[in-house]
């Protein structure tokens, strides 16, 4: 259990490092909404018969159709390009964060972010063959799955999601299936940007390899990262519920509504870093183990002979 | 005999029956009864397929002697990809999937075998395929048959028409799906003779369309007798009322099904099928037995179906008109089968939706389409419009019905219910809603719409649009003919044109003749143009802003005629406050558009747009406190049915940020959500 907690306690603690992840999310997401706000304002900004209602409601959610008519649609791609060089520029500082004890300063977090960011977009190309790899388990099984009848998420007819129930035993255990695999190339890619951090590699190629191994030979560990995401998406949801209960209807309330949505997002990258964290520590571990096999060797080797 | 007197201890006393237990009618007929069927047909659920004779009574209503005759083969839409029907769902898609994903053994077809005469003439060489819509030759959905000896005016003529077919793959409200197969437009049937002066034709004509991707159907009353034999393992379910059940030597059943006027018969062969029974009865009403199909591990959607359709045989039976017949078969498909033949109309019989978890205690899809079809046995089941040419007639009526009866039962729609089972108590709040059923079917966002109401289903320009026009907007243009008369005079104008064109082929122009007539106003010109016309409407205040009015400034004559600096004596008070409302119609339907100007003492101003102006100014000058326009309204209190951005209806002068920052609010928390998302991919 400890080593569940322990990753979420740093992901917790390392708020200024949550901070920096949060400011790069609030950029994106302000891209993201920024061409509706005229249209938003301009709909709902006197508009007395749109007083008190909630989001989903005819006079906000079903008059989104025609508030958009002429354009002013929230802008999606460009934004996420941005994050994606963002996020990638980002994950040196986080692994920092992750395997360094000192104190956060926002200047070595931006120089390790800086000084890795190359060999990080260079590993995550790699990983992203391994992902292909990895995903041709859960899809290899989910076709041999349906050609013996056996429903999946992915397989089953559409309808069966609003008039059935797509959630039977061979679906949730072929889910599970891609939760692992999923959880494997994650992994991989944070015990490898641990490994290029920690010794500094510059073949991304290798650091791929040796993370893949050091994964593949520690299942236990596996299973623990893929409990970890299952932990942030469970924690996420539930906040999600705590923030859609609450009442809407006034500019206080939205405000009340937007701050608990903050600590919706807080949550979910505080996750992240304890994703990595877990990296972190595994690697840890294993150099331990190392250490400590070599260690007896030694002894064995300076031992007198019988 | 126990039956009435438990109905009478409950305090219950039912409408006499308009049929017998046989579905035969009592008394004089309700309809005309022009094209009547005897129907024995077998299906080989193995080879998929149907061998069929239909006994076909036709009545010649016109004064005109007629040699040929017009037949429908509706099943051979799904022949090849050559027919009209998979063309048209191929260039411009439908309201079903269509034979697009068709594999080679999933075509089906209708052979004409033999069509007989009573004196054992064979017509079957006479056969001709026709293609009225389009002339496209590769389509066999209409055929006619020529006579030796035209039938004369008022005469009548028996024909027996030998067929087979191979049952499709499920499409477009027909064909098989596993172990369940549904028999809709499946036996060769006469196309409707329309006679002056019917829907406007001022000669007798046929009318017998193609089977388009956008189109239903359209037939003459009758009497419909079926014998449908199939394998005992599979129960049927049918329009009608069923009068046997014979089990034969080979392993087979013969179910027996009878219905007096109706227009249709349609069925369903289904293997494991759980059948609920129950019955409507209501004081003054007659009693109706209800029966549900549903599929195993569904059964708890059936006593939602059940209560869905007695729901609306109350309203309807109060508001519109008595339903007459004594059974209704409901059918709800099996998982795979929802989407492709769920929510279809029949007479007495109607496919619906099933669900394996139904929400409690009102679970509002099961609901709303068990309303929708079951008011179809009113529009189109009795009032038997033309769907080809006028489906708003039904469609948009049957949607307009549907919101009267879940307004009536207090049901909208909760979107937390379309949450997979299992979720939905935790997920539950975050699409927890109360839509009004009125505002689920958006009527567009342009002020002019693309086509007309009224048209023929395969002209317009996209299938979407056949739905879009001919349902949510037909319903809304009703909607708001009942604002223009008021909800009372629109419930007599609705059971007016009920009593008086069912078991009759009424027309666009037939129901606005008799909604002018009962209301007393002149409702054509508007009907025209919301059926008709492609005139939208949005009506909006584009802008309110009031300011103190500032002294004028500059030169002025004074008595003398010599220029002074300064404003003139004569002035007036310079402390107003002067508002200016912009009020504007981007639409073009006639509607008279008031405006009502509200001001900070509580006061009103009405004013009335000029008709013809897209645009008008309302300038006030009043003193303050109470001179400032506080809000402007144009249809106060009154929303038009129809208005594509009724959010631009009022406008304050103040700022209401509460709208604008739950809305701004909830998107960047989206974009934030999504950008999490992503990045944890990253």
């Amino acid at each position: 259990m400890s080593r569940l907690l322990e990753p979420i306690r740093v992901g917790f603690r390392e708020w200024r490092t949550v901070a920096v992840l949060l400011w790069a999310n609030w950029l994106v997401a302000g891209l993201m909404v920024a061409p509706t706000g005229p249209m938003v304002w301009a709909a709902f900004g006197h508009a007395p018969l749109a007083r008190g209602t909630p989001v989903v409601s005819s006079d906000l959610l079903m008059s989104l159709r025609s508030v958009f008519a002429g354009g002013g649609m929230p802008s999606i791609g460009a934004p996420l390009l941005l994050l994606v060089v963002l996020q990638t520029f980002l994950v040196g500082g986080v692994v920092w964060r992750a395997c360094a004890d000192g104190p956060f300063r926002l200047g070595a977090f931006l120089g390790q972010s800086g000084r890795l960011v190359g060999r990080n977009a260079r590993l995550y190309l790699w990983l992203l063959l391994l992902l292909g790899m990895v995903m041709l388990l859960p899809v290899g099984l989910a076709a041999l799955m349906h050609l013996l009848g056996l429903p999946t998420l992915f397989t089953m007819p559409g309808e069966s999601w609003i008039f059935g129930s797509p959630f039977g035993l061979t679906s949730v255990l072929h889910l599970a299936v891609l939760g692992v695999a999923l959880a494997l190339w994650r992994l991989s890619l944070e015990v490898g940007r641990v490994l290029i951090f920690r010794d500094d590699l510059r073949t991304t190629r290798r650091a791929a390899w040796r993370a893949l191994r050091l994964v593949l030979r520690d299942p236990v560990s596996l299973v623990l990262y893929a409990a970890l995401g299952a932990v942030a998406t469970g924690a996420v949801l539930v906040l999600m519920r705590g923030r859609a209960m609450l009442p809407e209807g006034n500019a206080g309330l939205a405000l009340l509504a937007l701050g608990v949505g903050q600590v919706v997002v807080w949550t979910r990258l505080a996750f992240q870093v304890a994703g990595t964290r877990f990296a972190a520590a595994l690697v840890q571990r294993t150099d331990a183990a190392s250490r400590h096999v070599g260690h007896l060797e030694e002894r064995v080797e300076a031992a007198p002979p019988v | 005999m126990l039956a009435p007197l438990l109905l009478l201890a409950l305090g219950v006393t039912p409408a006499p029956p308009r049929f017998d237990q046989s579905g035969r009618s009592i008394g004089p007929p309700l309809s005309d009864r022009t094209a009547s069927y005897v129907l024995d047909a077998r299906y080989d659920p193995s080879q998929r397929q149907v061998t069929g004779t239909a006994i076909l009574t036709w009545v010649n209503r016109s004064d005109v002697p007629q040699a040929t005759l017009w037949f429908h083969a509706y099943w051979n839409a799904f022949k090849n990809s050559q027919s009209t029907f998979a063309l048209e769902q191929r260039r411009a898609g439908g309201a079903r999937s269509g034979t697009g994903s068709y594999g080679e053994d999933d075509w089906g077809w209708t052979e004409i075998r033999s069509a007989r005469l009573r004196d054992g003439t064979e017509l079957r060489s006479t056969l001709r395929w026709e293609q009225p819509d389009d002339g496209n030759q590769a389509d066999q959905t209409v055929f006619t048959l020529t006579l030796p000896t035209p039938v004369p005016p008022g005469g009548q003529l028996t024909l027996a028409l030998g067929w087979v077919a191979r049952v499709p793959k499920l499409s477009a409200r027909t064909g098989v799906s596993g172990k369940y197969t549904l028999f809709g437009q499946w036996f060769p049937k006469i196309g409707v003779l329309e006679v002056p002066p019917q829907r406007g034709v001022r000669a007798p004509e046929w009318n017998c369309h193609q089977f388009h991707a956008s189109t239903e159907f359209y037939a003459d009353f009758g009497t419909y007798d079926a014998t449908l034999t199939v394998p005992r393992t599979m129960m049927v379910g049918a329009s009608g009322v069923r009068t046997g059940r014979t089990e034969n030597a080979d392993g087979t059943i013969s179910h027996r099904f009878h219905q007096d006027d109706v227009i249709d018969f349609a069925w369903v062969a289904w293997e494991g099928a759980v059948e609920v029974n129950d019955a409507f009865r209501s004081d003054g009403l007659p009693e109706v037995a209800l029966t549900v199909l549903v599929p195993p591990g569904a059964s708890g959607a059936a006593p939602q179906v059940l209560a869905a359709a007695r729901a609306t045989l109350e309203h309807g039976g109060r508001r519109w008109l008595p339903y007459p017949y004594p059974h209704l078969t409901l059918v709800a498909p099996p998982m795979g089968a929802n989407l492709e033949s769920g929510g279809m109309e029949y007479p007495t019989f109607a496919t619906v939706f099933s669900r394996t978890h139904p929400a409690s205690p009102r679970d509002v899809l099961l609901w709303e389409v068990a309303i929708h079809e079951v008011a179809h046995g009113w529009w189109q089941g009795m009032v038997a419009s033309n769907e080809f040419e006028e489906a708003w007639l039904d469609e948009g009526f049957a949607t307009w019905a549907t919101t009267q009866v879940m307004n009536a039962v207090g049901l909208d729609w909760d979107f937390a219910q379309f949450l997979v089972p299992g979720t939905r108590w935790f997920l539950g709040p975050l699409l927890r809603s109360r839509i009004p059923e009125r505002d689920i079917r958006p009527v567009g966002t342009a002020p002019r719409f693309d086509s007309s109401i009224a048209r023929p289903g395969w002209r317009f320009k996209t299938g979407p649009e056949v739905g879009r026009s001919t349902y949510g907007r037909a319903a809304a243009s009703l909607a708001l003919l009942e604002q223009q008369v008021g909800a009372e005079t629109f419930d007599r104008v609705v059971r007016t044109y009920a009593e008086r064109w069912a078991f009759r082929h009424p027309s666009t122009d037939d129901f606005l003749q008799v909604a002018s007539e009962v209301s007393g106003k002149d409702l054509r010109p508007l009907g025209k143009a919301l059926f008709r016309g492609t005139a939208g409407l949005d009506d909006s205040v584009a802008d309110l802003r009031c300011a103190s009015r500032r002294p004028p400034s500059g030169f002025f004559d004074a008595d003398a005629g010599t220029p002074v600096l300064g404003p003139p004596t004569a002035a007036g008070s310079h402390a107003d406050v002067r508002c200016e409302v912009l009020v504007e119609r981007r639409g073009d339907l006639p509607l008279p558009l008031e405006v009502q100007l509200t001001f900070a003492d509580g006061t009103q101003l009405q004013r009335d747009l000029a008709p013809g102006e897209l645009w008008t100014r309302i300038l006030t000058e009043r003193p303050p406190p109470g001179g400032w326009v506080t809000r402007a309204e144009v249809h106060p209190g009154r929303r038009p049915a129809l208005d594509t951005s009724p959010g631009n209806d009022v406008r304050s002068l103040h700022a209401t940020p509460g709208p604008a920052l739950t809305v701004g609010g909830w998107f960047l928390y989206a974009a934030q959500l999504l950008g999490a998302a992503v990045g944890s991919l990253l």
